[in-house]
């Protein structure tokens, strides 16, 4: 079942609209990967991130008709569902207490949604990268991208000024875009 | 604000993040439709962030894939079902009666079901002959819309590519003594030496009467054509200027038609380049 064509965005939500399980497939194998980080970015725990990633495909699968490309790119929807979810998930009575049972069996560790301590992540690119961005510079992108903040938000996160946020955003892309070695 | 104060405003980076407003990503939309070099910027952008967030992606366990297609697979077979389910029930009744009188029962139903049938379809035709009748007109409607549009976008991109022609100059024409704050604007393409007449706040002519504009070369005036303030708008392209060099253009009231020779005291508007 496995699928070499490559489809156009506009493509993949048309036949993803239609129910179509290649553009599923597709789905997985292309954004699987990213929306399984995010989640173990924000629950940190890889059983439930499996359980919250199957509930983020079948939200997609049931709300894709009400996604509109006019509105935005695909991916940053996809982020928005998996990151809600996650984040329902997180607040959720049973996850506190699964969570309290798993600490007392561990004793200390693993209680924190500390980014850090993820066992799971590529480290080697990640960690040139940020350790190449400064601190200040990648919360800004983190806070925007990863927990959907808006420019208020971060300037209330970071205690900062608009115009601060605004200028250390486009600071903070220009040094991302070439860590990456985009052109 | 031209391309490059635009481009290092900070405004692109933060629609990146999602972080502009929906007017402000408007604009960003509109710019990068118009500018290439902003679409370039967008792109490059955006392939930052996908790899940023490929850098944060987790290979999810194996089985998982096929768990959540699966999942998928039932969501969409129970979605089918349950609409199937709505089946009519087998009436054992018929199977105890007579031959005969399972016939004529049945034939009996059979004449009502077709009844009522009937009368189902013929109103089910009608509603949707209506629609189709609506959705055709619609369709018209939009068609016709769609080639109006069509067309004033192709004005629109004509216009633009006449006013981003580096080449062209830009001369303003402004009122002669006896009419002040009259102003019209003659673009001119010395390499093509073609002109484009816009911007004009003449006043609408007395009948029988038109605009006729001059191009002033080597002294003499040379007719460009006519022009009606009330039926063109935009850039209109007026006659090439063949040879000579062109000092100024001038807009004079002619009779209908125009003439061969300016009437210089009906002069509305001059300017030199």
């Amino acid at each position: 079942m496995s699928i070499q064509t490559t489809y156009s965005e506009q493509q993949l939500v048309a036949l993803l609209k239609q129910g179509e399980e290649n553009a599923y497939c597709y789905l997985y194998d292309h954004y699987g990967a990213v929306l399984y980080g995010v989640i173990l970015q924000i629950v940190n725990r890889q059983e439930v991130a499996e359980d919250i990633l199957q509930e983020v495909f079948l939200k997609i699968y049931h709300n894709i008709d009400h996604y509109e490309d006019s509105k935005g790119r695909l991916y940053t929807w996809l982020l928005r569902i998996t990151r809600n979810t996650a984040i329902d998930t997180l607040r959720s009575r049973d996850f506190r207490q699964s969570q309290k049972i798993q600490t007392l069996d561990n004793g200390v560790n693993d209680n924190t949604t500390e980014t850090s301590s993820l066992p799971y992540v590529d480290h080697l690119g990640l960690d040139k990268v940020l350790s190449a961005l400064n601190e200040d510079q990648r919360k800004v992108i983190d806070l925007a991208y990863f927990n959907g903040f808006t420019q208020e938000e971060i300037a209330q996160e970071l205690n900062l000024p608009l115009g601060t946020v605004k200028t250390r955003v486009r600071n903070a892309l220009i040094k991302l875009r070439k860590l990456l070695n985009i052109s | 604000m031209n391309l490059e104060e635009y481009i290092s405003s900070g405004i692109i980076e933060n629609y990146i993040l999602g972080l502009t407003s929906s007017k402000e990503s408007q604009s960003v939309e509109t710019m990068a439709a118009m500018y290439p070099e902003i679409r370039d910027v967008i792109t490059s952008y955006q392939k930052t962030m996908d790899e940023y967030g490929n850098l944060h992606a987790v290979q999810p366990p194996a089985s998982l894939k096929p768990h959540i297609l699966n999942a998928i697979r039932r969501e969409r077979q129970s979605a089918v079902t349950s609409a199937k389910k709505i089946k009519p029930k087998e009436n054992t009744l018929f199977r105890a009666l007579h031959t005969w009188k399972r016939i004529a029962a049945a034939a009996i139903l059979l004449l009502i079901a077709s009844v009522v049938l009937n009368s189902i379809y013929i109103s089910k035709y009608q509603k949707s002959e209506d629609r189709y009748t609506d959705l055709v007109r619609s369709h018209q409607l939009l068609v016709t819309r769609n080639q109006t549009i069509e067309t004033r976008l192709e004005e629109v991109e004509k216009n633009m590519q006449v006013l981003l022609n580096p080449a062209m100059r830009h001369v303003v024409m402004k009122g002669v003594d006896k009419y002040p704050g009259m102003v019209a604007t003659v673009y001119w393409d010395p390499q093509s030496r073609s002109a484009y007449l816009a911007t004009t706040n003449l006043p609408v002519p007395p009948a029988g009467k038109a605009y006729q504009l001059w191009a002033i070369v080597d002294g003499k005036p040379v007719d460009m054509g006519m022009y009606n303030p009330a039926k063109e708008k935009g850039p209109i392209a007026m006659k090439n200027v063949i040879s000579g060099q062109v000092q100024a253009f001038a807009i004079t009231l002619e009779k209908q038609g125009g003439s061969p020779t300016p009437t210089m005291d009906q002069m509305y508007v001059i300017g030199k380049i």
